[in-house]
């Protein structure tokens, strides 16, 4: 495999952790936030804590706000007679500090309302509605296990055996508690 | 205020089940030990077929917003780092990025001479250490550990960058300096999938990102920082199947 494959597969996983979910998606069939992720036999971390399949993640991840990650090292390896490759992945990230997470719930106080002109949006798309305000940039890890050999054309595909997602950094003056 | 939480607390360490945990916090201390005093003792880790690399990540997030808390630690070059970087976002020369992993035991030990020496306090101040340990298949762990250590002297060997054309001189010059560059503290993330070989052993892939100094509170666990309980979201529960 190249590794103009893991730089798309990267890129990939980035874009899907940072997209929004589509409009009044009440139910979360039309939220996929890593493809990749296997259905079945997958694990899975985000600070160390342990999820117990890929539905579990797209719940814990739509309660989170909006985010926008950024790419700043990958390494990896593919391990000869075994069809796994180990990806590492490093970067930073932020958090959309308006009030709202990805289901358009609000924060009970928000102290960001009269800044952003006291909008006090209901509508359970308001992130659409609302400029999102970034906070400060945490770093995070990724380590990421595939199985199989990829290529440009399965880049979507259920390839993820583990994920093991962490926050590696985090700002002191974001309001965003990890 | 739940919005501005992540859904589930933060641990310092997960380890999916009893033997993993012995078998990780056993490989971690032992690993570290000869890691610190003398690295080929880690010979027998490795296999021909296994691989080692280094990938450097410079850009810390609180040095790009110039509010650097730990910019006294943060003062030391990457000269003895950035010539065996495999950090992919800034190279991407097929070749160049196959020159930098490191394959079979007498290479692998080659670069690990081209690291600073270093010191982790594991033993003493475990609290500066994370981990997470899981099984793969029937055969094989991952054992990933996010941690600092301290540089206490320079390489047995300095890498050296690759000469660049006819500024060849210029650089080999600059590089003879590099011997002498400061020490410091760094920030790392590094993970070792290990399989199983015939009762004992062996790592099949050695992945390590040296990162600039970052605190400790990320591997503090949220209920000693508000005395909050493990948390549960909704449905999302505190196992994994095994």
């Amino acid at each position: 495999m190249s590794s103009y494959v893991f730089s798309k597969l990267c890129d990939s996983i980035i874009a899907s952790l940072d997209s929004k979910p589509p409009a009044n998606s009440n139910n979360l069939m039309n939220y996929n936030p890593l493809p990749q992720l296997r259905s079945n036999n997958v694990k899975i971390l985000i600070n160390a804590s342990p999820l117990t399949d890929k539905r579990q993640f797209t719940e814990y991840w739509i309660k989170l706000p909006l985010t926008q990650h950024k790419l700043q090292s990958y390494d990896y390896h593919t391990i000869p007679g075994m069809n796994m490759t180990n990806l590492v992945i490093n970067g930073k990230v932020r958090f959309n500090e308006n009030g709202k997470n990805k289901l358009g719930e609000s924060a009970e106080i928000n102290p960001m309302n009269g800044m952003i002109g006291g909008i006090n949006n209901n509508n359970n798309n308001a992130n659409d509605k609302q400029r999102a305000i970034w906070g400060s940039w945490f770093g995070f890890t990724m380590v990421v296990v595939i199985d199989g050999i990829i290529n440009e054309n399965t880049l979507n595909s259920e390839f993820i055996n583990s994920f093991n997602y962490k926050i590696t950094y985090i700002a002191g003056d974001s309001v965003m508690q990890v | 205020k739940e919005i501005w939480k992540f859904p589930l607390a933060r641990a310092q360490f997960f380890f999916e089940n009893p033997q993993i945990q012995s078998l990780s916090t056993d490989f971690i201390s032992n690993f570290l030990n000869c890691w610190d005093s003398d690295r080929s003792l880690l010979a027998p880790l490795y296999t021909p077929d296994s691989q080692f690399s280094v990938s450097v990540d410079s850009a810390a997030p609180f040095l790009a917003s110039g509010n650097d808390s730990y910019q006294d630690k943060n003062n030391a070059p990457w000269d003895y780092y950035l010539p065996i970087s495999r950090n992919m976002t800034r190279i991407t020369s097929p070749q160049v990025i196959e020159s930098k992993v490191a394959k079979g035991n007498e290479k692998i030990l080659g670069l690990f001479q081209n690291l600073p020496k270093t010191k982790h306090s594991l033993a003493t101040n475990p609290e500066k250490f994370s981990s997470e340990s899981w099984k793969i298949n029937d055969n094989s762990i991952m054992i990933v550990l996010h941690g600092e250590f301290e540089e206490v002297a320079a390489p047995d060997q300095v890498a050296k960058s690759l000469p660049k054309g006819p500024r060849k001189g210029y650089n080999n010059h600059k590089n003879n300096t590099n011997s002498k560059a400061a020490l410091s503290i760094r920030t790392f993330d590094r993970s070792w999938f290990i399989v199983s070989s015939g009762g004992s052993f062996v790592i099949a892939s050695d992945l390590l990102c040296v990162k600039p100094y970052a605190g400790t509170e990320p591997w503090t666990p949220s209920s000693l920082v508000d005395g909050a309980a493990p948390a549960t979201a909704g449905s999302v529960t505190q196992s994994i199947p095994a």
